[in-house]
């Protein structure tokens, strides 16, 4: 009899091993052995392991890589041990095939472009079926309302400016392990190029977030060419970088449904650009 | 019309009339402007002979619309560069057509900068040809990265007679003729005191005139504004040596201010005329930066690069016996440097019977946090593992005279020194499979990874300690590759910026 069937509730070891589809043995319980040399060769289901284990806060790429450090060093039957079986924090909930909508800082930050535009594409995605509107909380986690979410084979849509380092990083490692696909609203190099205001380096925290995003819908022609710019130096990275398109947002005074037009469009246009 | 001496908020000294007078005649020699009394001799040059230059070169200026003209004339009166908010002060009291007016507001504001950041009391030289701005190297005994490049180039531009090296003060202060100390740490770095450059003994000021000034540090911000003004308006051509745009793009690795500063940098960069590169990495880089800022309309700047050269640094008595084989590795410590992973590998390798010792030297850097845990835990497991911070330039190449391999996994360079350290003593490298790192491997005598994976990290590791064939072939690669000198480098630099000296240069 499985966890699950014996009404005990689940632990985020047995949705990991759920997700991961690990086979169970003749017991019922999962094979821990193929669970550990999954981790050990998979970074997306390292990350989905960690996103778990810690209740739902989204690791970074450096933490993806010390877990695998830790797993190749340990024995696999210490697993249950590395994965804190015994947690009593709640099990995040894990999304996928869904839009999660992300404003990133953009609401409590003064010098955000676009406030507006990023109010409206929240405002008009809401209606929108498999749409989620989701915001960091203080300690790392993706809230949408008041759960923690786990964008996991879910499409991220960044439509706001991520300014703090710590969320751009785990927004960044999530678009390159949990996502299926991830997609951002690009507004250029802002302070970075010719001149600050002071602003640089929230910029910069910014666009290391959509490093390792599928795809930016620049809102002009003008602001693709630079991005494309921004995107050239990632080579030192030994980054590609996105996939750079435009998307003009609809005119002010536009209509809720061309909004919603809009905001479909970054999400169905991706990959076709 | 008669003009009163000038006057600042407070009153000049005798000293600084006489080396303003001087400072202006300078600037109206070079100009051809005459004014009665131009041949006097220097010691007659007063407030009078100061006044009637001035005002004869503000009316040339009124006339001709030069700002060239007009940058020269606020130097001179000021011994500062003007920022943007100063020209265009000027330039509007040009536009107002009265010469009188134009030479109160430069002595006002100039005098006034002048009392604050400038040296009033200095004479002045008009410098043409190749003037290179190397005062981080002449002010600092720091010598790690750039200005272990800006030393070992300026040794030999030091010997060009086209080429002058300045220095510059705090704030917006102008150029400056290099000390005989600052001349020595710049171009003689570790040789005896005794031994100075031949243009150097005086410390005039410095206004560059016809010249390209090339900048291969990046300057301190205080002085950036005057520097993007000297290349909008003073007739001059400011080319850049690009090391990297790591603040920009690694944003993960640097503090905010480093960014911040870099941004305000980037000014800079696109005011010039020419980024010259130390790897075709960095010039995509820069190239990438100049799509971005001509995208949003501004002029764009030429970009090339001149790789960095692989020169023995010093003698070497050649390889050094160790009890055991020594993997090197060289760099600050700091994540970006990725030396947790090779302690990882390391410690992989030590588990499966693996028998070398670890050398890790470097200065302690920042968030050394995940670096210090997996030093502590190879040591606790009584692994073979040394981490001096440093060792000096003899030590630093003994060691790597001692090494069986180097390994350099950095997830992001603008050049990648070490790598071409360790090839120049013969000794193979591991290092990243992507940008400038690799370009450098290219050559021979280096095997690449995806720094990102461990595994790669610990494959590689694990062939060059067992694999004494593929070591030796790595050693015999690094016979063939072409070697260059700093020697070359400092001439290939020049030979990239020669073109862009402006017309009417007489050098």
């Amino acid at each position: 009899m499985t966890r699950e069937e014996s009404g005990r509730p689940k632990r985020s070891l047995d949705v990991l091993c759920e997700r991961l589809e690990v086979p169970v043995d003749r017991w019922g319980s999962h094979e821990l052995g193929a669970l550990h040399e999954r981790l050990r060769s998979d970074a997306s289901a390292r990350w989905l392991a960690l996103a778990l284990r810690s209740g739902g806060r989204l690791p970074t790429d450096v933490e993806v890589r010390e877990y695998a450090r830790e797993l190749a060093l340990s024995d696999p039957s210490m697993l249950g041990n590395l994965f804190n079986q015994n947690s009593r924090k709640a099990v995040p909930r894990i999304y996928d095939g869904r839009v999660l909508v992300m404003p990133g800082s953009t609401d409590y930050s003064s010098f955000g472009p676009g406030g507006e535009l990023v109010r409206r594409i929240v405002e008009n995605s809401f209606p929108l079926e498999r749409m989620l509107d989701a915001r960091w909380s203080r300690d790392r986690r993706l809230m949408a309302g008041r759960t923690a979410v786990i964008p996991w084979r879910s499409t991220l849509l960044s439509v706001g400016i991520e300014t703090r380092i710590s969320r751009a990083l785990r927004l960044g490692t999530a678009a390159r392990f949990g996502a299926q696909t991830s997609i951002a609203v690009g507004y250029g190099t802002g302070p970075l190029v010719g001149g600050s205001s002071g602003a640089a380096a929230a910029w910069a925290t910014h666009l290391t977030s959509l490093q390792r995003f599928d795809q930016l819908w620049a809102t002009d022609a003008v602001v693709a060419a630079d991005l494309e710019g921004w995107r050239m130096m990632l080579a030192s990275l030994g980054v590609a970088g996105p996939a750079i398109g435009v998307l003009e947002p609809p005119a002010q005074g536009s209509s809720p449904l061309e909004w919603s037009g809009y905001v479909t469009g970054l999400v169905e246009s991706s990959g076709q650009a | 019309m008669r003009r009163r001496a000038p006057s600042a908020g407070s009153p000049l000294s005798e000293r600084a009339i006489t080396a303003l007078s001087r400072r202006l005649d300078t600037v109206r020699a070079a100009l051809g402007e005459t004014v009665p009394g131009a041949d006097r001799k220097d010691s007659e040059h007063g407030a009078e002979f100061a006044a009637r230059t001035l005002l004869a070169l503000c009316s040339r200026v009124v006339t001709s619309l030069d700002t060239a003209d007009l940058w020269a004339i606020y130097v001179a009166v000021s011994t500062t560069y003007p920022d943007r908010s100063t020209m265009e002060r000027l330039e509007t009291a040009v536009a107002a057509g009265s010469p009188s007016g134009l030479a109160d507001l430069t002595l006002e504001i100039g005098l006034a900068a002048g009392e604050r950041f400038g040296d009033l009391a200095a004479d002045v030289q008009l410098v043409s040809g190749v003037i290179v701005d190397v005062t981080f190297s002449a002010i600092s005994d720091h010598n790690t990265g750039i200005q272990r490049v800006v030393r070992s180039a300026a040794r030999w531009w030091a010997l060009d007679p086209a080429v002058t090296l300045v220095a510059a003060d705090g704030g917006p202060s102008m150029h400056r003729m290099l000390t005989a100390d600052e001349a020595h740490r710049v171009s003689r770095w570790n040789e005896p005191a005794d031994v100075v450059g031949s243009r150097v003994g005086s410390t005039d000021l410095v206004i560059p005139w016809h010249a390209v000034l090339l900048i291969p540090e990046v300057p301190a911000l205080q002085r950036i504004a005057g520097l993007s003004e000297l290349a909008r308006h003073s007739g001059n051509n400011i080319a850049i040596v690009a090391h990297d745009a790591i603040p920009i793009t690694g944003r993960e690795y640097v503090a905010a201010a480093e960014t911040e500063r870099f941004a305000q940098y980037l000014e800079l960069v696109t005011a010039a005329a020419v980024v010259t590169a130390v790897s075709e990495s960095t010039a995509t880089e820069f190239r990438g930066i100049r799509e971005s800022s001509q995208a949003r309309g501004n002029p764009g700047f030429d970009v090339g690069f001149r790789r960095l050269p692989m020169e023995l640094a010093a003698d070497t008595s050649g390889s050094v016996e160790a009890p055991l084989p020594v993997v090197l590795v060289v760099g600050s410590r700091e994540p970006r440097k990725n030396q947790d992973a090779v302690l990882y590998a390391a410690e992989r390798l030590w588990r499966e019977g693996l028998q070398f010792k670890l050398v890790l030297v470097g200065a302690w850097g920042w968030s050394t946090g995940t670096f210090r845990s997996w030093l502590r835990r190879v040591r606790a497991a009584g692994r073979p593992v040394s981490a001096p911070h440093s060792l000096g330039d003899d030590g630093l190449w003994r060691a790597y005279d001692s090494a069986s391999f180097t390994v350099f996994p950095s997830l992001q360079e603008g050049f990648g020194l070490p790598i071409v350290e360790s090839l120049a003593h013969g000794v193979p490298v591991i290092t990243s499979d992507y940008g400038s790192m690799a370009e450098i491997a290219e050559g021979g005598g280096c095997l690449t990874i995806d720094p990102r994976d461990d595994e790669q990290l610990v494959t590689a590791m694990r062939s060059l300690l067992i694999d004494s064939d593929l070591r030796g072939r790595l050693v015999r690669e690094i016979a063939t590759r072409p070697r260059d000198s700093w020697e070359q480098y400092a001439a290939a630099v020049i030979d990239i910026v020669t073109p862009y000296l402006p017309l009417g240069t007489t050098e």
